[in-house]
């Protein structure tokens, strides 16, 4: 135990990143993933010749070989180029639905715990109201109400995001509202919205950061389920969920339909999660400790 | 007394002022029938013991505490109808506080919060205080340099951190300054360059100070007449030397014992 620290002492000087890594592998291995499941999506139509989807029925079910590397679908599309385009629906429709949560349910809980009374108790009685229920049956209910396709998916896992921000950024605020720069910043005057965005936001920013990087694996794997129960992206767009919906269907004749994308998917949340832990351990040193 | 016959229009009138805390059998007065008014121009001291209720006072000044009762006068208008406080002019009152570590924002630069106050006022009056020139020339007044503007708080030194909030309470040009023991989590060394800085700007921007202290030696250097406050109320008020030279009250004089030698060989050749 002290001989770590006294090793850590010497290295911290050295790179901040390099050491942060070496300390925690694990968050290094979801970095390389990550940043391999970018390079991929981004560079798709390079790396692939195919189409996504681009029907061609005569190749229908072919199996993983040199020409289709996961093999093909029902109307022959190949599912490696599929999971490739997939890759860039299900990052970005995770990555910005757990930022926008993350970003209205900051303000939304600042205001809350910044202004307390009755504004704080119809907004947190809202969020318990949707903490209420178990949140795939929420999103579900919220997307079949609203009809089913990707923009009401991610909607649906918007709003049953929110409460958990709101509440993080609730109570960062009652502890930050007592802070003397605060209350400095009401004695000369200043709004309490200027209050709210330049002192009380950037200060109890980082909690809803370790909050973000945990959710983005599991709001993936929310767009995913969305799709997989037909209420997210609708076919042929190329997404794991609906392509994982389809192919289950086929696993027995056609092992590789839903294998591939599955895999994608495992892969992607993991490295999601695997991340946030890191960087929960980076900004949030007395949970280890 | 004496200060009786010099008649200059006060800054701020305190008139019978209490501050309530709790309800019902829990109740505590935190300040009960404070009285007392600062004139243009003078440093007015505020002594006493932790608890006695000289903070709940600059809280009620300032309006972060609403008094339960009693009426503060800021230029012959009421600052407090009810819980409502109205600030009459933005940036006229400015607050220094105790603890420059806490009252500085630790994710805002240098820069942005000395310029904050100005964001409270019209933005015609924001962009002439908020000038590069004043803004350069009120740091170097305060002893801090122009690379200092793009720092963090937590970059400097407790003395260097009170200068930064000193000047962030001049920005606005204020009438009248709250000085909430604005020393006493400083080195004794540093304290007295910072009373020596609030003491040159006093004489050359016209201030008025509230100077609030439990440090005997410092309100006696600092001030022209003070009050007295033990468990809630003024016991004893009057001009600083003559507090110093004749307490009438038991607990001054247990005050001032507190002191060191300096004060004793002050006193000794009157006996």
């Amino acid at each position: 135990m002290s001989a770590e620290v006294h090793t850590s002492t010497v290295t911290r000087t050295v790179n901040p990143f390099w050491y942060t890594c070496r300390k925690n592998p694990l968050m290094l291995a979801g970095i390389v993933v990550l940043v391999i499941i970018l390079l991929l999506s981004l560079f798709a139509p390079l790396i692939s010749s195919y189409e996504p989807t681009k029907i061609n029925i005569k190749d229908r079910f072919a199996p993983p070989s040199a020409e289709h590397w996961f093999g093909t679908d029902e109307v022959g599309r190949d599912i490696f180029t599929r999971i490739l385009y997939g890759a860039r629906l299900s990052l970005g429709v995770g990555v910005a639905v757990v930022l926008g949560a993350g970003l209205i349910g900051t303000v939304i809980g600042s205001i809350s715990g910044y202004f307390g009374g009755r504004i704080d108790q119809i907004i947190m009685r809202l969020m318990d109201m949707i903490l209420a229920f178990p949140s795939l049956v929420l999103a579900m209910a919220v997307a079949a109400t609203l009809g089913p396709n990707l923009q009401n998916a991610m909607l649906a896992i918007a709003i049953i995001k929110i409460p958990v921000y709101v509440r993080l950024a609730r109570a960062e605020t009652l502890s930050l509202r007592e802070k003397l720069y605060v209350k400095a910043a009401v004695t000369f005057g200043i709004k309490p919205w200027r209050i709210i965005t330049r002192h009380i936001i950037p200060n109890a920013i980082s909690p809803v950061i370790i909050q973000v990087t945990l959710d983005i694996g599991d709001a993936i794997l929310l767009v995913a389920t969305l799709g997989f129960l037909g209420l997210g992206a609708q076919p042929p767009t190329p997404e794991w969920g609906a392509m994982i919906s389809v192919g289950w269907k086929h696993l027995l004749d056609y092992w590789w339909y839903p294998t591939f994308p599955g895999f994608a998917l495992f892969l992607a949340s993991c490295a999601f999660n695997l991340i946030g832990d890191g960087v929960r351990d980076i900004l949030d040193p007395k949970a280890n400790r | 007394m004496l200060g009786e016959v010099i008649r200059v229009k006060p800054i701020i009138e305190l008139i019978e002022v209490q501050k309530e805390y709790g309800s019902g059998t829990g109740r505590i007065q935190a300040v009960s029938q404070a009285s007392f008014s600062i004139r243009q121009g003078e440093t007015f001291g505020l002594i006493g013991e932790s608890g006695s209720g000289k903070s709940t006072l600059a809280k009620i000044v300032t309006g972060l505490e609403h008094p339960t009762a009693g009426s503060i006068l800021y230029d012959g208008k009421p600052l407090w109808t009810g819980k409502q406080f109205n600030r009459i002019q933005p940036g006229d009152m400015q607050i220094v506080f105790q603890d420059p570590q806490s009252s500085l924002d630790p994710r805002m630069r240098v820069k942005d919060i000395i310029l904050e106050p100005l964001h409270a006022l019209p933005s015609q009056a924001r962009k002439e205080k908020g000038s590069e020139e004043r803004l350069h020339a009120l740091i170097a007044r305060v002893g801090l340099k122009p690379d200092h503007l793009s720092r963090f708080p937590h970059e400097f030194s407790g003395g260097q951190r009170q200068r930064i909030a000193i000047a962030r309470a001049l920005i606005t040009d204020p009438a009248f300054v709250i000085l909430d023991e604005p020393t006493s989590a400083l080195d004794v060394s540093v304290q007295a360059h910072v009373l020596n800085l609030l003491k040159e700007l006093k004489r050359e921007r016209k201030l008025t100070y509230l100077f609030i202290s439990h440090n005997m030696s410092v309100i006696r250097y600092m001030c022209d007449r003070m009050a007295v406050m033990y468990k809630g109320k003024i016991v004893e008020m009057g001009t600083v030397s003559d507090i110093f030279d004749n307490p009438a009250q038991a607990y001054t004089k247990t005050l001032l014992s507190s002191l060191p030698s300096l004060h004793q060989k002050k006193v000794e050749p009157h006996v």
